[in-house]
């Protein structure tokens, strides 16, 4: 009897096994990475689901005056961050308060935002859509226009089954999508894997040395970041009074945190910090060596000063730059895609 | 194996046997609700004002979330409704009624959630009346508005309040358990929603605009849960 039991719980185990393998099977988990914190068993991945998302992601159509979409403040070869902005720009010229991350590995993610204010991925896209100073819209109006354009209900019968354009499966969608936004094949991913004919610099192998010592308690590998909140020191910025994480939990101790970001791709995603003051690295090493305000809020992992001679700032910048993935920021899967939009017009 | 299955099926003929008032002439029992204020029943179609009194004061919409709906035999559940959540919005009359499915037990007291629980906060795009495009979600910072009531007031600045409760974490929690106990077994069980409650506090000019999660947004969700009440 027991040994029954124990072959039919195996199989059974096999079975949901090899079942939940297929749902995520669009998804591939880097070697070496933790489990992905979103749950895909509700989001299942579909190649069509991620072409509509990648649509939407790219299209004006959701915003007020059709100017503005996800890509023009998150592009791909700057690792979808907004270029050469410290605040970034959104609808009628309007100036945001913030910085526009980087996107990548956001299956990894758990509250997304500066301050956290957002605790899913699905529910992101509501925050620009709606934003003033972003897209000036409403998700209603937008699943609107998406029901009266010549592309949309087609995509979405394609990824879902039939023509319905509902709130859920337009926000599924844009995950499916961002989800695919992967950033694994770095010089630094070579290397820890141990490639064939790769390898670290001397000067490189010094700062991974460094920067283990004094970032990865925040910046953790190996995705450059706990998901955590921290106070990096910087000084508050008077005029835009922006004090982050204790906006949305109402605690004093939260004051001056900010979700610690990745650092994947960092060569490419300046200006750097929240609200983009920082325009170089130099800087920022700067930074962590000579211009960290003390505070009671400053994070405990910064107390102590972090001393670095100047070539020792050199090669922490060299291993920095090992993180920049050319695959990732020209993989033409992420791109706009041109053969869609194309086709409307045809139409 | 073979206790399991007899388990089973004790399981399905037990809730097939009791029956009582409410089910016997086939029909299956619902859930009514009656907003009023001030004992006067609301009711408008869409885009008009539920209540106007002059022009210094109206209820213009009403819209909240109903979750997990329970019939209670003394403190036991004896039903749960299958659906988890309803959008109830007094503007829509199919939304007023809930139909419950057949229960044959006897009960005592109905059981219901004012508002969406902590788990479902952070779970995502969902579907159906929990859809962000239902108008109940906060874009700005994650979160579903357990309750809308808006209207003019002229106390107010720009003589509107508007009172969006929500919030689903740790001490900013809103989520309301409502127990009303049933006299009768009766076919429908209609429970009064005592709008004054609440907008006393508008009308006397201390509360006019919540719009985030809160100590405000829990006070006023405390007393919102005190606007339902059984009426006969
Ligand atoms: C006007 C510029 C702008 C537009 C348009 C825009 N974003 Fe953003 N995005 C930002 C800024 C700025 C932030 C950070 C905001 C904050 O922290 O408050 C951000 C944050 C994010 C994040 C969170 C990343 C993280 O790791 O925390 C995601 C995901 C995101 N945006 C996706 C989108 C999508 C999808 C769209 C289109 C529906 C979009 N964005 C449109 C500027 C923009
Ligand atoms: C106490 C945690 C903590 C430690 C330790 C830490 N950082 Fe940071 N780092 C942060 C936070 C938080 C931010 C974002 C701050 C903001 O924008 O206000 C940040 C931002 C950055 C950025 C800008 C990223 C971007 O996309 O804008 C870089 C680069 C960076 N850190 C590098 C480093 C380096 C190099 C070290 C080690 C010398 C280090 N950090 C140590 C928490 C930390």
């Amino acid at each position: 009897m027991k040994k029954w039991l124990f072959i039919i719980l195996l199989t059974g185990a096999f079975v949901g096994l090899s079942f939940t393998n297929r749902k995520v099977a669009f998804f591939r988990v880097p070697e070496g990475w933790p489990a992905p914190t979103y749950n895909f068993n509700n989001n299942k991945l579909t190649r069509e689901g991620v072409l509509l998302g990648r649509a939407l992601f790219y299209d004006p159509i959701l915003s007020a005056d059709s100017t503005i979409s996800c890509a023009s403040c998150h592009l791909q070869y700057t690792a979808f961050t907004h270029v050469d902005h410290n605040l970034s720009h959104g609808i009628y010229g309007r100036i945001g308060t913030r910085n526009s991350p980087v996107l990548s590995n956001l299956a990894w993610s758990r509250l997304l935002m500066w301050d956290g204010a957002v605790n899913h991925l699905d529910v992101q896209p509501l925050a620009p859509i709606a934003n003033k100073d972003e897209m000036d819209f409403s998700l209603d109006s937008s699943l609107i226009r998406l029901r009266r354009s010549a592309l949309y209900p087609s995509l979405f019968r394609q990824a879902f089954g039939d023509t319905s354009i509902t709130g859920e499966r337009f926000l599924k969608s844009l995950s499916m999508f961002m989800l695919t936004i992967v950033s694994s094949n770095s010089r630094y991913d070579q290397v820890m894997r141990h490639e064939k004919g790769v390898e670290f610099s001397q000067q490189e192998q010094n700062g991974l040395r460094l920067f283990r010592q004094h970032c990865e308690s925040c910046h953790k590998e190996p995705l450059f970041t706990t998901g955590g909140f921290a106070n990096n020191g910087l000084p508050v910025d008077t005029l835009l009074r922006d004090h982050g994480r204790m906006r949305v939990t109402g605690k004093r101790s939260d004051s001056l945190h900010f979700k610690i970001p990745s650092l994947r791709n960092i060569e490419f995603s300046f200006p750097y910090m929240h609200d983009g003051r920082f325009d170089r690295l130099q800087q920022v090493i700067e930074h962590y060596t000579s211009g960290i305000r003390n505070s009671v809020v400053l994070s405990p992992e910064l107390r102590e000063p972090i001393v670095l001679s100047a070539n020792e700032k050199v090669d922490m910048i060299a291993f920095l730059l090992t993180l920049t993935d050319k695959g990732f920021l020209y993989d033409t899967s992420f791109s706009y895609p041109r053969f869609l939009f194309m086709r409307q017009t045809k139409e | 194996m073979r206790p399991f299955f007899f388990f089973l099926i004790g399981l399905l003929s037990c809730t097939a046997s009791e029956t009582h008032a409410g089910d016997k002439n086939g029909l299956s029992p619902a859930l009514v609700f009656r907003p009023i204020y001030n004992g006067k029943e609301l009711s408008g179609t869409s885009g008009r004002s539920l209540f106007v009194s002059g022009d210094t004061f109206s209820i213009d919409q009403i819209r909240f979330y109903c979750s997990d709906i329970c019939l209670l035999d003394g403190e036991a559940i004896v039903w749960r409704d299958k659906t988890k959540c309803h959008l109830v919005d007094a503007h829509i009359p199919a939304t007023l009624k809930i139909d419950l499915s057949k229960i044959g037990r006897r009960y005592t007291s109905i059981r219901f959630n004012l508002g969406i629980d902590s788990i479902t906060n952070v779970s995502g795009a969902l579907g159906g009346d929990l859809d962000p495009a239902k108008g109940m979600y906060w874009a700005w910072q994650s979160g579903y508005i357990n309750m809308k009531i808006e209207g003019v007031c002229s106390k107010c600045d720009g003589r509107k309040y508007r009172l969006h409760l929500g919030g689903y974490s740790g001490e900013n929690a809103t989520i309301q358990t409502v127990n009303i106990p049933i006299q009768a077994n009766d076919h429908e069980m209609v429970i009064g929603i005592e709008t004054a409650t609440i907008l006393n506090e508008v009308k006397n000019g201390t509360t006019c605009s919540i719009m985030i999660p809160g100590k405000q947004a829990v006070i006023l969700s405390d007393l919102a849960a005190k606007m339902f009440v059984p009426l006969k």
